[in-house]
């Protein structure tokens, strides 16, 4: 059972720092990493607060490494660039 | 489209998705728990809950598991694609009534957290009977709760593409671990087959409309020589009005359209989502309108009407005895390219 509760108790500290991370992450730091979401409505923080529980350790790193809201690449992107 | 994002861009037809999809559920759930409380007079009406939510749960699952191979098979199905992210919400939000009610009524009363509970209750993995089928649906909707707190643009945009489509192809994990729940679970003290019959057939419709859909679309995937000169893709006639021909060329599929007397081609692949601009078509707007979410680009640009910003690789072409020549090497996303003239 004690590896079991390891797992279990690990997850709610991470979730719990999760819960934290989100609220400052939703009113601040959201519109740091994505210019669109400047002047966003309650609502649409509110959804993004759920995300950024589980997600708070990537969004954080993108944070800190000052990444800004990438371009997907494909085939074609990389063939036009060359 | 991007500019500003909202919490959910409410159109008419989202409405009536939305409208239809949950007085379905709900019409579903009355039934079930009403019928069942009649036919079964022994069952509380906490087991009906969990019973009518979850068997409503894995229904969904299906739909919104086969929409995806429909709409490839044909477009007609297109209008289910289109709000399928709330289909997918409302999967794990019925499922997770289903889990927090098997919680309370199974885990709930015992001196440990019951979430452990689920995971040291019964450890008999080696049995078939009395396998521990709860974990595998526990898993099933910690996937299903990722994808359903994920769902918003925002997150396609900002996790990254390859970790977003990578968390949103566990849906078929997720599949597969729920259908070993009921296998193993339910369906062990089912004496009745209709359960175990309805599972099977929804299985085969899942697994089969998949493959259909991937053998009509290995012609598509024939890449055509990809040097940077022009190679020929398709004729003129065979591109409908307003509509395009799709072809590999250079590793990716190009979509090359007919609108007006001209041909313009560009990559067939939406910046949201990757969507397959090549089953739309061109509006009255001059526009073509991607079939999945509606984001819209110029045919001779590759770039979405002002104040939208998002822009897709273009292509020169040329028409040649009625043959459309598309050169190999794409222009950068959003590049002027004047149209060859029919």
């Amino acid at each position: 059972m004690i590896w079991a509760e390891i797992i279990v108790y690990s997850v709610f500290v991470y979730l719990a720092i999760g819960v934290l991370f989100a609220l400052w992450f939703v009113v601040f730091g959201i519109t740091k990493l994505d210019d669109s979401a400047k002047g966003t409505s309650i609502g649409f923080r509110f959804l993004i607060f759920f995300g950024a529980i589980p997600f708070w350790f990537l969004l954080a790193k993108r944070l800190l490494k000052g990444e800004k809201r990438p371009t997907e690449q494909n085939a074609h992107r990389r063939r036009a660039e060359k | 489209m991007s500019e500003k994002y909202v919490a959910i861009s409410w159109n008419r037809q989202k409405k009536i998705y939305d409208a239809l999809l949950w007085s379905g559920v709900a019409v579903y759930l009355l039934l079930f728990i009403g019928l069942g409380s009649f036919l079964q007079p022994n069952a509380t009406i906490e087991t009906l809950i969990i019973r009518g939510f979850g068997t409503c749960a894995i229904l969904l699952l299906h739909i919104v598991l086969i929409i995806g191979p429909l709409c490839r098979i044909s477009p007609k199905f297109l209008p289910l694609l289109y709000n399928r992210r709330h289909l997918g919400v409302t999967t794990f939000l019925i499922g997770a009534v289903h889990a927090v009610f098997s919680i309370i009524q199974f885990h709930a009363l015992g001196t440990i957290n019951p979430i452990v509970s689920i995971l040291v209750s019964n450890t008999k993995f080696n049995s078939i009977a009395d396998f521990p089928f709860q974990i595998l649906g526990l898993i099933a909707l910690i996937i299903l709760f990722l994808m359903a707190v994920t769902s918003h643009d925002f997150w396609l945009n900002n996790l990254t593409a390859p970790i977003w489509k990578t968390l949103h192809t566990l849906v078929y994990v997720a599949y597969a671990l729920l259908i070993g729940h009921v296998a193993l679970g339910v369906l062990q003290s089912e004496t009745s087959p209709i359960l175990a019959i309805l599972l099977g057939i929804g299985l085969v419709l899942v697994v089969g409309l998949h493959l259909i859909s991937a053998f009509k679309e290995t012609d598509l995937d024939k890449e055509i020589v990809s040097v940077d000169e022009f190679v020929e893709a398709c004729t003129v006639a065979e591109i409908p009005e307003k509509r395009a021909c799709i072809r590999t060329i250079s590793g990716e599929r190009v979509a090359i359209f007919k609108y007006d007397g001209k041909i313009s081609a560009v990559s067939n692949v939406c910046q949201h989502q990757n969507g397959p601009l090549g089953e739309g078509k061109i509006g009255d707007d001059g526009c073509i309108t991607c079939p999945w979410h509606g984001f819209q680009y110029l045919p001779e640009t590759g770039a979405s009407p002002p104040p939208f910003t998002e822009k897709v690789p273009t292509f020169n072409v040329k028409i040649e005895d009625g043959k459309v020549f598309v050169k190999a090497k794409p222009n950068k996303a959003g590049t002027r390219v004047e149209p060859a003239k029919i």
